[in-house]
């Protein structure tokens, strides 16, 4: 018990609170809903980043920073980092792996074979296991011909241990198979009959993959060795994984920085090639070998020095004398005016080079220098002269392949020189043979050398021309016999031409490059390759990117991708708004009742001499404990809530995150938030209905009555003419609708319907208004009792019909919003194909199909195949939830880009850059338009862009992107497709990705468009023709419902949640029924008194309640159909009417349920007491 | 210069159509130790004078000033510490606070400082004694007769000694014994416990009103005096 002389503030709000328990339980419990929902939507976030960074700490183990190459290097790297005397930093250890993203599998036997393709595979020794963060682990390690498999690959093979697979990888290529002179004959290599031995769940390491994605990836993992064998790469290895102390984080910068320093490949990691070239002939004056000339020769194993590699080198020797040289392979050198092919020298090696004092190579008999040479200008060694009978001055053609193939065509070209001059050749005394080198005895010219001409596997290496492999198309026929032999024994690759190096740079130069190999002065003469060697490394070490190699921050971009693509906890404020404002309406509404019920209390402390300030103040105490004790559980509450969501997102709305991985995460931070943000809401909203009580006078308070429905004359005016305005609107936008398309359309059949909902609610007050102040109209019966009880108290009645007519008619006219797949989505394809391995063939040739298809090609006589080359990246569509990092790029040819010429139709645009008619018609052609400052143009699909890329500039925005290039890679917005099967990717022209990623070669990604009926077939040819390279097929309406069911089922959520809200709404309104019936009880009795039955009574009590239920819902309805049936009939939305029909009819049951709460009280009112009340 | 002076006092209100006038040119003056009443038929404006007079309400024109200060020049939160201070008001309805106790409901103006002193609550205590009803000090007003919440509303109104008591209708909720002894005590405690307090009582009773030392009526908003006793 209180002693008065601790009669307080505090005391006084105790003893309140506790008196009025009921209805401040009642309020409580609006206020630990809406913090429960809030602080539940913030722990949905938590979840879902926490999941996310729990993934990858799964997939990644141990392993914070992979070194991955795009070719082999040296497995001494990794034992030299593990094994150095300094130790790694930050405790990191070096493990060798070969890694290879994208592989195929195969299994025979059942019912035919079976595939998995986008299998991760990891070449590995056991100590791989020890970088798992948990305890996943095979019971033993794969040895020879043995794998092993994750679960997820094992569900899709239909594997079992024991079953033997097939495993189809990409063969490493130095050379890229676009260019001319590379290899494109079989490209894969497998591994056969390799025998399950063990299946690992897809935990741990048993989901490791370089890719960022919530999806399960398919792995499986093979020794190291047995993989070196079959690719006949014996030590090597394509990656080196960094594991670090800990799994639940990355290494540090400075950490990161030290390793870098540390990694130093060699110059035969990075593929380079340095070799100390002398030439030497038998002096034999003195008996003794001597050198004619001398120098160090730097190549490369891609034959062709990339630009960035080619800038670094000379950047490195920028203080020397390096002399570049590109050669490069002359189909033929014919003199000008013969046409005769055996007059013109075939298959010879020409070189581009500017001739220097120390090295030549254009030095004349007396070892003078030949004039430079200009842009037409060429010189011939004396064979090749005398061969074609030529003198300086004459004209002399030159033919040659260009440098990259587009689906692996060979195209032919010619170009005409004038002789300027004749380089001696010199003969050797004995040609060269297998074991030893041409030798001279006397000094041979520094034309002489076969070295310029860089290794090309098949020709170089090879004894005669006869051995010669090329992967060129190449007439042996041409060959003269014995002639161009003897040259070949006697010179091997010695060049027959020479040309200026700007010359045959701009003739044969790539996208990979335009240098083949640097000629480097030995100065002094007693130096060794190692200083060289020394400066190269230092180099290639400071500029990893630029030699192949890229150092992964996997952990820590995975960790950070792991903030995802939405803020899940904003989407789930968003969703539960309906909750949320419905309980915020309830805290108000039952505040609003509770102090109503206590304005008397209010009116006597005024009146005694209390401030209004000390009156609001102790309202405040006692609304301040309701708070913090309504907030502190609904914070549990809401840790119930988000479990509740997790399970929806697992189950019924797993489309929206594709796959089942949440789990409940909850972070501190959000339940403070949370339970903060309730007490802060929860107060304000009752500060705001404690701020209405001010314009009551004491005297008012003190009597008890609230009168609320007086309106100012002026206000009554304003308002007169709004729904009039606001019907107008609604026909204006619904006409304007029937002219748009897409989202456009949805949004205004959905103002549309907003508007009538407004005009529909403010004639409503006005109506109820009419009432109070004019009695209104017609006889006086039982309904026109409602309608004037109903406007005894007009902001209440129309404030509970405007709320449940405004939820449902969101609610209902959200769906205006769903999307179905259509033709604009698909652009008109029925299929999409991908593969694992590079594709170069031209699917659209007749002969190509052919030859590949043999009978079966007739099947695609009307089909089109569009094929994209592809910079592999990140998925960023909406079906990812990590931050995309690196979008995957697509390269799309111009063949694609020309289809949609004259306006043909295709994929849907959001918006474009087109400024003319051509682009306007056909904006893909803004693909091709450059931009300034080397500026990429890209089209993406607008979800894309906003999403997963965060760019809301819209056209023109520029974005940069980080590919691993010295500088990161400016894109700008042409054009925004909408809702399209292209989300997911960055699309530049082909030349454009050519450009930017050189090493990118053939084609993995295909649009194709076949005849109806016909798709089904044509996909089982595709993907059994090309089994190897992991051909997958997918139907295009069946991805763009996938991707698609992600917004529709946010919707979904949205709808279910918001049908909840509403739900909770309806409590509200009994809440508003039961003070209208507590508050007339007095009426109610004497109406009774006055011969009412009480049945009678119940009729007019439940009617009030149906005319706010019924109006509510009939309003928000019908504004809703307004919004959405229109753009239904024109196909696009398809609301879940079974559902949406379910959740009104819950909530007009439970409203029923409620509004009977109300009757009840009238049917079991005493009537004496009330009286005796009055 | 008189302790309470009210001069041509007017009070209407704008309703939709008209302007409705309740108080007319209501002038009269008190001085400490005096009591008078206002008599009148229902909605005469009875209860708005006493609000006007009590500073819950303003008059449309006209004055009030006790000791020379006109209360409605102050700002809301002066007026209220000066209505506090000085003025104590006992409703018909006696409006005791449901939650607290009869010595808390005393104590309610005394929350306007934050707490009470130890002197107040003395002074409470005081005063439950001299309404009678110190064994009842802990029980909620529901626990009390009509009678006795009237005391406790008397006692509240007095714990700061008001200069000015207002009593609305202070016996108009009571059965005539109960009315009597409320009337008792009121007078009893205005002449003898609170010399200094000049009491207004607006009643129907005219048993209340005869034994006041003066009376007006209010009628048609204009007040007449309708009786003054021969021995103040």
């Amino acid at each position: 018990m209180t002693t008065a002389k601790s009669f307080n503030h505090r005391q006084y709000a105790q003893k309140s609170l506790l008196h009025y328990w009921r209805v401040n339980l009642a309020v409580m419990l609006g206020i630990i809903t809406g913090t429960a929902v809030l602080t539940g939507a913030l722990i949905v976030g938590d979840s879902v980043r926490g999941s996310l960074q729990r993934l990858t700490i799964e997939r990644l183990g141990r392993i914070d920073e992979i070194l991955i190459a795009d070719h082999f290097f040296s497995e001494q790297l990794a034992t030299r980092l593990q094994s150095a005397d300094t130790p790694l930093p930050g405790g990191l250890e070096a493990n060798p792996a070969i890694l290879f993203p994208q592989t195929t599998l195969e299994i025979s036997g059942g019912p035919g074979i079976r595939r998995a393709t986008k299998v991760t595979l990891v070449g590995s020794d056991e100590s791989f296991w020890e970088l798992s963060n948990g305890s996943v682990r095979p019971e033993r390690h794969p040895e020879g011909r043995e794998i092993v498999i994750n679960q997820p690959l094992a569900d899709q093979l239909g594997a079992h241990i024991g079953d033997r697979l097939i495993v189809r990888l990409a063969k490493d290529q130095a050379i890229s198979a676009d260019s001319t002179l590379a290899d494109k004959s079989d490209l894969t290599r497998s591994l056969a009959e390799m025998e399950i031995v063990a299946i690992v769940p897809a935990e741990g390491l048993g989901r490791f993959s370089l890719q960022a994605t919530q999806v399960t990836p398919l792995t499986a993992y093979v020794p190291l060795g047995t993989i070196q064998q079959a690719l006949d790469r014996a030590d090597k290895i394509n990656a080196i994984l960094f594991a670090g102390e800990r799994a639940d984080r990355g290494t540090t910068t400075e950490d990161l920085a030290q390793l870098k320093q540390l990694i130093r490949p060699t110059l035969d990691d990075a593929g380079l090639n340095l070799s100390r070239v002398e030439r030497k002939y038998w002096d034999e004056d003195q008996d003794s070998a001597k050198n004619a000339y001398e120098y160090f020769n730097l190549s490369t194993d891609r034959m062709v020095f990339s630009a960035e590699a080619q800038e670094a080198i000379a950047d490195a020797f920028n203080d020397m004398t390096i002399q570049p040289v590109m050669t490069y392979l002359a189909n033929s050198l014919a003199r000008d005016g013969n046409s005769r092919e055996e007059e013109s020298i075939p298959y010879s090696t020409i070189t581009a080079i500017d001739s220097i004092e120390e090295l030549g190579p254009l030095l004349d008999a007396e070892g003078n220098q030949l004039p430079a040479l200009g842009d037409d200008d060429i010189i011939l060694n004396s064979w090749a002269a005398n061969d074609l009978g030529v003198k300086p001055g004459d004209k002399i053609w030159v033919s040659y392949f260009e440098p990259e193939t587009t689906h692996g065509e060979a195209v032919e070209r010619s170009e005409l020189f004038t002789l300027r001059g004749i380089v001696p050749l010199s003969e050797p005394l004995l040609p060269y043979t297998e074991e030893e080198p041409a030798r001279y005895v006397s000094p041979p010219s520094t034309a002489t050398d076969p070295d310029l001409t860089p290794t090309v596997p098949g020709i170089t290496d090879q004894q005669s021309i006869d051995e010669w492999d090329p992967p060129f198309p190449f007439d042996y026929g041409k060959i003269r016999k014995p002639k161009d032999e003897d040259y070949w024994d006697a010179y091997r690759t010695t060049p027959k031409a020479f040309v200026s190096l700007a010359t045959g740079q701009k003739l044969w130069q790539s996208r990979f490059g335009q240098t083949t190999s640097f000629r480097i002065p030995i100065d002094p003469p007693s130096a060794d390759e190692s200083v060289i060697e020394t400066r190269l490394e230092e180099v290639i070490n400071q500029q990893l990117e630029q030699f192949g190699f890229a150092l992964l921050s996997v952990k820590s971009d995975g960790l950070r991708a792991a903030s995802g693509t939405t803020p899940f906890n904003l989407l789930f404020l968003g969703f539960s708004f309906f909750i949320i404002a419905s309980a915020v309406m309830l805290v108000s509404l039952l505040s609003r009742l509770a102090i109503e019920q206590r304005t008397t209390n209010a009116g006597l402390l005024l009146a005694v001499g209390l401030s209004r300030k000390d009156v609001t103040r102790l309202f405040l105490y006692e609304a301040f404990g309701i708070s913090v004790i309504g907030a502190l559980l609904g914070g549990i509450l809401g840790i119930a809530y988000a479990k509740l969501m997790i399970i929806g997102l697992t189950t019924w709305w797993v489309q929206a995150i594709v796959t089942p991985f949440l789990t409940l995460t909850v972070g501190a931070g959000s339940l403070i938030l949370g339970i903060f943000g309730g007490i802060l809401a929860s107060l304000l909203t009752i500060v705001l209905t404690l701020y209405g009580l001010r314009k009551f006078t004491v005297r008012q308070l003190l009597g008890g009555r609230l009168d609320d429905g007086q309106i100012s004359t002026s206000a009554r005016r304003t308002f007169r003419y709004v729904p009039a305005v606001m019907f107008f609107f609604a026909i204006v936008l619904a006409v304007l609708a029937t002219r748009l398309g897409g989202e456009a359309q949805a949004g205004a059949f959905f103002g549309s319907g907003a508007a009538f909902l407004i005009g529909a609610l403010v004639w409503l007050t006005q109506a109820l208004r009419r009432q109070t102040s004019e009695g209104g109209s017609g006889p006086f019966d039982t309904w026109k009792l409602i309608v004037r009880n109903l406007a005894r108290n007009p902001r209440r009645s129309t404030l509970t019909i405007g709320l449940m007519a405004s939820a449902c008619f969101l609610i209902v006219a959200i769906s205006a919003f769903r999307l179905n797949p259509t033709a604009s989505g698909t652009g008109g394809f029925q299929l999409i194909g991908q593969t694992d391995q590079p594709i170069f063939d031209d699917l659209n040739n007749r002969l190509v199909r052919e030859d590949v298809l043999g009978s079966d090609h007739e099947l695609l006589a009307d089909t089109e195949i569009f094929a994209f080359r592809v910079q592999d990246g990140d998925d960023a569509s909406c079906r990812n939830l990590y931050q995309s990092q690196r979008p995957r790029v697509l390269g799309c040819p111009d063949s694609f880009i020309t289809r949609f010429d004259e306006g043909r139709r295709g994929f849907a645009w959001a918006a474009t850059a087109a400024t003319d008619g051509a682009t306007r018609s056909n904006p893909w052609l803004l693909l091709q338009r450059p931009l300034p400052d080397t500026v990429v143009p890209v089209v993406l699909d607008k979800n894309t862009a906003m999403y997963s890329l965060h760019l809301y500039g819209g056209v023109g925005e520029r974005f940069e992107i980080d590919y691993g290039a010295e500088t990161p890679v400016t894109f700008e917005v042409v054009g925004l497709l909408s809702n399209t099967v292209l989300q997911g990717s960055l699309i530049v022209s082909e030349e454009q990705l050519n450009m930017l990623f050189p090493n990118v070669s053939g084609y993995r990604y295909f649009l194709v468009h076949s005849p109806v009926g016909q798709s089904e077939q044509t996909a089982e040819l595709l993907e059994s023709t090309y089994a190897d390279q992991g051909w997958t097929s997918v139907d295009t309406l069946v991805l763009l419902t996938d991707l698609l069911a992600v917004q529709n089922t946010y919707l979904s959520t949205f709808q279910s949640l918001g049908g909840l809200g509403l739900l909770l709404g309806t409590f509200g309104l009994a809440a508003v029924q039961l003070r209208n019936v507590f508050e007339r009880r007095h009426e109610l009795a004497t109406l009774q008194a006055i011969g009412f039955a009480r049945s009678r009574l119940a009729t007019v009590v439940i009617g009030e309640h149906l005319v706010l239920l019924l109006g509510g819902l009939g309003i928000g309805l019908f504004a809703a159909l307004l919004a959405v049936l229109p753009h239904g009939w024109t196909g696009g939305a398809s609301p879940p009417w079974s559902t949406l029909l379910g959740v009104l009819g819950t909530i007009l049951l439970v409203g029923l349920g409620t509004g009977g709460l109300a009757v009840n009280r009238v049917m079991t009112q005493p009537t004496l007491e009330a009286l005796r009340d009055e | 210069m008189p302790d309470l002076l009210i001069e041509q006092l007017c009070k209407s209100y704008e309703t939709r159509d008209e302007s409705l006038s309740i108080l007319r040119d209501i002038s009269f003056e008190m001085s400490v130790g005096e009591n008078l009443g206002i008599v009148g038929p229902s909605g005469s404006g009875k209860s708005t004078l006493l609000y006007i007079i009590g500073t819950l309400e303003k008059p449309t024109s006209g004055q009030i000033q006790m000791d020379g200060q006109n209360p409605f020049s102050l700002p809301e939160a002066s007026l209220a510490a000066f209505r506090n201070d000085q003025i104590g008001f006992v409703f018909q309805d006696h409006h005791l606070l449901p939650q607290l106790s009869a010595i808390e409901n005393i104590l309610i103006p005394t929350l306007a400082h934050g707490r009470p002193s130890s002197e107040q609550t003395a002074r409470a205590h005081q005063l439950l004694e001299r309404v009678g009803l110190t064994d009842r000090r802990h029980h909620l007003p529901s626990e009390l007769s009509g009678g006795e919440r009237q005391r406790i509303a008397i006692a509240r109104a007095l714990i700061h000694e008001p200069k000015l008591l207002l009593a609305d209708e202070p016996t108009g909720n009571l059965d005539r014994s109960t009315a009597k002894s409320v009337t008792d005590l009121l007078l009893d405690i205005q002449q003898n416990s609170q010399p200094q307090t000049m009491m207004i009582v607006v009643t129907h009773s005219s048993a209340l009103a005869n034994r006041l030392q003066r009376c007006y009526e209010l009628d048609l908003g204009q007040l007449k005096e309708q009786y003054r006793p021969s021995n103040p």
